[in-house]
Order: structure tokens, then C-alpha cells, then sequence
């Protein structure tokens, strides 16, 4: 490439930004290309014999930020800068739980690093946008020594395609594996032939198998199985090869749930012990450890981080009905059980899941264990319960989970994680180790060896987000209440048939002993305006209505207790139509909020205020509002008279989907057996 | 409501020609004034100048059926991403609509 020392015109130097220094020019012609191109100066060209393809090449190279991936190896890069690199190598990496990951090779031309792209960033690999040979600036990244090397770790870049791709620019080279501040406790344990992989990845060459050039695949996920043999370190057990009978054996494991210390006070014995469940990519065990063993290891385990775990460790057959993981047998720490912190977690696999859809829930039989994934639509309050077996004080909470099925499900948690609980409504959390009731339908129960993620970075995590961003937040979504199998079909109706409102009342549904339940989809055309709500006490979980015993004073009988304002919960009659007929039906608060839009105290409170006007369109708001009503009926004797009260348990706002396909299923009824002749294809 | 303009799919244009009709169904070609909308079948639309469609959309058109089996569009509105109608219940609509034409319709 030869370059012509004329200077741009004016015109062309301004549309280039550049400023010409005629000065080096002429020094460049007799040196080699490469510290030609490193000395270039920009702008040293005629547009007439552009070589575009060279001009862009020097361009880039210049706009390459030399040494700044040495520097940022070193902590000495300054906190804002955006090095300038250039994408020498793009490759897929193999991974065992199915999350795609693309590693890179990043240049500035001096140095090399390899580097992972953040997941958020794999749309640039899908639309091409990012290739081998493209000049990329680094707007967010990191960076972490693993295992003898650095690594990028690549959260936002900035593709400049006005260099378009190019060839490798300049003569890069591995950084020297200095591990930052000194760090030097990684194990050994890549010794292996076995274990290199990743043969034609940038810059490694297969032979070598020293310990200063790590060249294997670093994250590569699918290294499983290493031949015994050497020291205990380099003989790695897959969990699922662990058995009785197995002499020596580490296992390289990520302690996914630690329990709390329990203790027991028997006749025979007393003592304390906590349990675990270690997880590696093979499968998962869960390890218990008793009296000395919990003062040695329970502050050193950490759920999350990665042990090796080596005998003297007792296998034993498992008790399954501790357990929720599935493994035949189960360890238990021993005096000599030696447990290492690993510096690194790779190869381990986070916490798995096998998600079950809100949706399926109704399939899984009661007392089953499940994982399940969904998205927080509330999360009540902790409440404080006193255990009637045996009188203690616990808390639990309940939140309410929904998924991209159409269903949702109340998930009770317990202890600990309904105190410290955190997650905000719309966020998605996965559980793992759920049982599975029927209380109302359908509910959950996080079992004491369970655990939960918020937001984990699972890619149906991330469906579900996108999902309920996009159309899932105005959802309704239709309850398992809505076919209750904990109520005992006494009498001949089926619970769960959706009728007219002349059927409720033509069938007699109430006028027996027993309360009957039904369900109707009607609209409301009427809502007594005159006390539709009353004043209740304000502890959790009581509505129990409050006197108000003097100014300001209300007292609940119940809790014994004084409060100076009530907690208003509707309690309203409300007049439903359907083209069958006209019902009244009696209404609680959560089915009052949902027709009213605002809680009970914020109606009470603009009724107070004297605004009627806003009141009566408040409840002008509420009408014409339709819904799938659960009702329950029963027979009320009200002075002398017996009549049959219709109780609203749960009002459901209409799937429109799922009633039109209600009704198009209605109306082919009308033409069976009909003869297909008006029928135009 | 003077007049009725019966929900068709692409089958029925035939049968709807020199009338107006309402068509629901997603957005597969932007071309200018014309665009391809999948009701059933592919349709051809002339649009008018408020028409903003957008791909992969559904939208519901009103216009008059052409000679050529082609729709002029006198109104039209956006339903959002075709992702969000459930179509079966579209299916439904025009089933139901000329099987009991006489609710819908006049039919000579």
C-alpha cells in the first residue's frame, strides 16, 4: 500500500474531521507495515486514489486503543474510558444447560484477551451485526481473572461500522497471565489432557498444556468426567457417580440451599444438625452434618458458592422423604471431611430448574413437588401466625404468581423467606421444591428445602418478562378457584357449569341444606349506593366490624383492641343482569375493589369529604362492568321469611378469548344436525 | 347504522363483490398505497390516505369489494400486534355471521 502525499482538499478534510501533518508523511514509506500503520496519521490522503479499503484500515487502526486491554488487566485502565478494540474471533460456546453464550477475542492491536458476551448483547451475533474483524467500542464491560486468565466480560459495546470489517490489525499477543492483586489459589486441576478442548480458538494451541497458558475453553460447561488418578484434586467425581462404595472421591459442587441449624431434644439424645444440597453439572445430592460437623462447616458454606467436597464422608442410602433432590443416596460430614472453598466456579452449573406452567398445575396431584417459574402480580403482607399444634409463632406470606398460561396461583412462603422477602410486584421469581395443595383450588407451598431466585437469568425468565411487559400485565387470568375440587359436590349440580341467571333461579341452587355453588357471567346494573361499606378492624386478616365507642375510638370484640380509624371493607348489594334475567348478589371487599377500582377507605373517604358528585361517579364507573361471578348460595332465614342469598366468592374479569370460544362452541350447538347446505366455503 | 357491512375472509369476496364488507386480518405486505392482508387468504387492499398499517399487525378494514377481487379501503383500524387476536374467535364471528345471515344482513 502505497499513499500519495497530497493533502486532502479542504472539503474532504472537513467531511473527514481530520487534520493533515504533512510532516511524517514521507517517513512512512520505508518502514515496515507494521509500524506504518501504527504511526499513520490520518488524513495523509487523495480522495482520487482512495484505496477505501486501506484508508479504513489505517482509520481503524488508529482509532484502536492501544494498551488499554493490558491496562485494564491491571486496574489501571481509568473508570469512564471506552477502549477501542477490534472483534478478531466470534464463536459459540457449548453449554450444557442450553443458555446460549458467544465468546469473542477481543485486540487493540498490542494485546489480545478473550472475552464472553453478556446475554443481553447476543442480538448483535444474531443479526450479524457483530463479526470477526468488526471495531468495536467498549462502553461496558468487566473484567475477571479465571483460571490464569483475564477475561472480558462484555455488557454493552458499540459496533462502528464505519470501519466496516477488517483484516487483523496489527501483531496482538496473549497478555502475561498476571493474576491481579496477587490471587494464586486457584487449583491445579487443568493438568489434564482431557481437558483441553477448544482446539482453533483464537490463539491457543492444542499442545500446550502448561499451566501458565490456559488455553482451554474457559466457561465451556460440558466438562464433566475426568479419570481418577493424581492427587485429590485432580480426580473430580460427577454427583452422580457417588456411592458407598466409591474409595476416593472429591466432588466439585455449588451448595444450592443450606438449611438452618435444627436442633433436637430427645430422651436418648440430643444434639444439632443442618443440611444442604450440593449441585454439579451431573446431578445433585443433599449432605447432612451433625453436632461438631455443623460448628466446623456451617459458617464456611455459603448457598451459592462452589466447594470441593472430599471423603472420609459418609454415603448412605438417602431419606427420601427429607430430601427433594433426586439422588439414591445422601452424604453426611464426617471429623475428617474435608470441604474447600473453590476460587472458581466453572464447569458447576447454577441452580436448575423443571418448571411446571401455572397452567399444569391442575394436572399435578396434590403433595407433589414441582419447580415453578412466574411473575409476581402481589405480594401480601407477613403475617404472624400461632401454630395450633404447636403453639409457636411463625410467619408466613402470600403472594399471588402468574404465568404466560393464563392462570394464576397463590404461593405461601414461610420463616425466614417471608420475612426477608423482597421482591416487587412484576418481577419474575422461580421456585424450586414447591408443594403442591389443593386449599382453593389450586396453591403452593415453598417447603423448607426449597429456594427461590428473583429474577434469575434464565432465558424463560426472560420470555416471561418480555411476555408480561408486553400483553401479560392486563391479562386476566382465569384461578383454579374457579374449578375448586376441595368442595364436595354434594347434590346433583356441577360445580363448575356456568349458568344463565334464570337457571340459578329456575334450578332451585341454594334452597337446599347445604350451600351450592355456581357460576354466572353477568353484568352489573345496579349498586345500592346506601352503606356499601362498614367500618372493620384493622389487624390483619380480621374484618370483623368495629364499634365505635366514642369519638375516634373503634373497637374490635374479637382482638380486644382500639383503633381510631376503621379499615372500610365493601360489603355491597349489587344487581347483575345476563339476557336471562336479573340477580342481586352480596359482595366482600376483595370482589368491591375489583368492581369499584379504588379500596373501600378511599370511597369512604370522598363520601366523607362531601364530594358526592365524585362518589356517584364512582359507582356510575363501576357499572356495566362484566364478569365471571363464583358464587356461593345458601338459604337465610330474615324475619319469617326464607329467601336464598347469592354470595359473591370470586369475580373474574372476562378472558376474551376464552369466552368467545365459549360462545362460538354454544352456537354450533344450535346447528348440529343441521344440514350443511348454508354452509358457504 | 344504514347499512350492513357483513365480516367476510377471503373465501367470501366473491360473493360480496360492488358491496361493503369488514374484513379482520394481519398485515403481510406494505407496498405504497396497496397492501396484502391475510384473511383466510391473501386480499389485496387499495388503501386511502388515514390507512396506517403496519406489518405483522391486525387490523380491521371496511371497504368495497372491486372487480378483481381487490378492496378499496374506506376505513381502517389498527388491532394491534396479530399476536394479540385470537383469529379462532374471528373464525367463529364469520361463521356464525353467514350462517345466520338474516341477523346480519340483507341477503337478496
Amino acid at each position: 500500500m502505497t499513499r500519495n502525499n497530497v493533502l486532502p482538499s479542504a472539503e474532504t478534510r472537513e467531511r473527514l474531521g481530520r487534520v493533515p501533518i504533512p510532516e511524517d508523511v514521507g517517513a512512512n514509506q520505508n518502514q515496515t507495515t507494521d509500524e506504518r500503520t501504527s504511526q499513520h496519521t490520518p488524513g495523509t490522503l487523495t480522495p482520487d486514489t482512495l484505496d477505501s479499503d486501506s484508508f479504513k484500515m489505517a482509520d481503524a487502526m488508529s482509532m484502536l486503543t492501544k494498551g488499554s486491554l493490558l491496562k485494564a488487566t491491571l486496574g489501571t485502565l481509568p473508570p469512564d474510558d471506552q477502549p477501542v478494540v477490534q472483534c478478531v474471533q466470534v464463536k459459540p460456546m457449548n453449554n450444557q444447560s442450553g443458555v446460549e453464550r458467544w465468546r469473542v477475542v477481543m485486540s487493540d492491536s498490542v494485546n489480545f484477551m478473550q472475552g464472553m458476551l453478556g446475554q443481553q448483547l447476543n442480538y448483535l451475533i444474531h443479526e450479524n451485526k457483530l463479526q470477526k474483524g468488526n471495531i468495536v467500542r467498549l462502553s461496558q464491560f468487566q473484567t475477571n481473572y479465571v483460571k490464569d486468565k483475564h477475561i472480558l466480560v462484555l455488557l454493552e459495546l458499540e459496533i462502528m461500522d464505519e470501519f466496516g470489517l477488517q483484516e487483523k490489525l496489527g501483531q496482538p499477543v496473549a497478555i502475561e497471565s498476571q493474576p491481579p492483586n496477587g490471587m494464586d489459589g486457584v487449583k491445579q486441576e487443568d493438568q489434564q489432557p482431557g481437558n483441553i478442548a477448544g482446539n482453533g480458538f483464537y490463539g491457543n494451541k492444542p499442545q500446550q498444556a502448561q499451566p501458565q497458558q490456559q488455553q482451554q475453553q474457559q466457561q465451556n460447561r460440558s466438562l464433566t468426567v475426568r479419570s481418577g488418578g493424581g492427587g485429590s484434586h485432580t480426580s473430580i467425581y460427577p454427583i452422580e457417580a457417588l456411592s458407598p462404595y466409591t474409595h476416593r472421591w472429591t466432588i466439585k459442587a455449588r451448595c444450592t440451599h443450606k438449611s438452618d441449624i435444627k436442633t433436637w431434644h430427645k430422651a436418648s439424645s440430643e444434639g444439632k444438625l443442618f443440611s444442604c444440597n450440593f449441585l454439579d453439572d451431573t446431578g445433585e445430592i443433599r449432605a447432612t452434618g451433625f453436632n461438631e460437623a455443623v460448628d466446623a462447616w456451617y459458617e464456611v458454606l455459603q448457598e451459592g458458592s462452589v466447594y470441593y467436597v472430599s471423603n472420609p464422608c459418609r454415603v448412605q442410602m438417602a431419606k427420601k422423604q427429607f430430601s427433594n433432590v433426586a439422588h439414591d443416596y445422601e452424604l453426611t460430614f464426617e471429623k475428617d471431611t474435608v470441604i474447600e472453598k473453590a476460587e472458581d466456579a466453572e464447569g458447576v452449573p447454577v441452580v436448575t430448574f423443571n418448571f411446571t406452567s401455572i397452567a399444569d398445575l391442575q394436572n399435578i396431584e396434590k403433595d407433589n413437588t414441582i419447580d415453578v417459574l412466574g411473575v409476581l402480580q402481589d405480594v401480601g403482607e407477613t403475617q404472624e401466625i400461632v401454630s395450633k399444634t404447636t403453639s409457636k409463632p411463625y410467619q408466613k406470606r402470600e403472594l399471588t404468581l402468574v404465568d404466560n398460561t393464563g392462570y394464576n396461583v397463590r404461593l405461601t412462603i414461610w420463616g425466614k423467606t417471608a420475612q426477608s422477602f423482597e421482591g416487587q410486584p412484576e418481577s419474575v421469581v422461580a421456585f424450586k421444591g414447591v408443594k403442591v395443595g389443593d386449599f382453593g383450588g389450586r396453591s403452593l407451598s415453598l417447603l423448607s428445602s426449597g429456594s427461590m431466585q428473583l429474577n434469575p437469568d434464565i432465558e424463560q425468565a426472560h420470555i416471561l418478562k418480555g411476555w408480561y411487559d408486553g400483553s401479560g400485565r392486563n391479562e386476566s387470568f382465569q384461578s383454579h378457584a374457579n374449578t375448586m375440587s376441595t368442595v364436595n359436590a354434594t347434590g346433583g349440580a356441577d360445580k363448575n357449569a356456568v349458568l344463565t341467571i334464570q337457571s340459578v333461579k329456575d334450578s332451585g341452587i341454594g334452597m337446599g341444606e347445604e350451600t351450592d355453588w355456581f357460576s354466572t357471567k353477568a353484568t352489573i346494573i345496579y349498586i345500592k349506593q346506601d352503606s356499601f361499606a362498614y367500618p372493620a378492624c384493622q389487624s390483619e386478616g380480621c374484618s370483623k366490624k368495629v364499634i365505635e365507642v366514642t369519638d375516634n375510638q373503634w373497637r374490635c370484640e374479637k382482638c380486644d383492641k382500639t383503633w381510631e380509624r376503621p379499615n372500610y371493607r365493601y360489603i355491597m348489594s349489587v344487581n347483575v343482569s345476563d339476557h336471562t334475567g336479573q340477580i342481586w348478589l352480596s359482595c366482600f371487599d376483595e370482589v368491591g375493589v375489583q368492581m369499584m377500582g379504588m379500596s373501600a377507605n378511599e370511597l369512604m373517604e370522598i363520601k366523607e369529604g362531601g364530594d358526592d358528585r365524585r362518589v356517584a361517579d364512582a359507582f356510575q364507573d363501576a357499572m356495566c362492568k362484566t364478569f365471571n361471578f363464583r358464587c356461593k348460595a345458601k338459604m337465610d332465614s330474615f324475619q319469617d321469611t326464607q329467601r336464598v342469598r347469592y354470595q359473591v366468592q370470586y369475580a373474574n374479569p372476562l378472558d376474551f378469548s376464552r369466552e368467545a370460544t365459549k360462545l362460538a362452541a354454544m352456537i354450533k350447538q344450535y346447528s348440529i344436525g343441521e344440514s350443511n347446505s348454508l354452509f358457504v366455503t | 347504522m344504514s347499512e350492513a357491512t357483513p365480516r367476510i375472509t377471503a373465501p367470501y369476496l366473491e360473493s360480496f363483490s360492488h358491496q361493503n364488507v369488514r374484513i379482520l386480518g394481519k398485515v403481510r405486505q406494505l407496498r405504497g398505497e396497496q397492501a396484502t392482508v391475510d384473511a383466510g387468504g391473501q386480499i389485496i387492499v387499495h388503501l386511502n390516505r388515514d390507512a396506517h398499517l403496519q406489518l405483522n399487525h391486525a387490523v380491521e378494514i371496511i371497504g368495497k369489494v372491486q372487480n378483481d377481487l381487490s378492496v378499496k379501503v374506506m376505513a381502517s383500524t389498527d388491532f394491534g400486534p396479530e399476536g394479540g387476536i385470537d383469529f379462532n374467535a374471528v373464525e367463529a364471528v364469520v361463521d356464525a355471521t353467514h350462517r345466520y345471515h338474516e341477523i346480519f344482513y340483507d341477503k337478496e
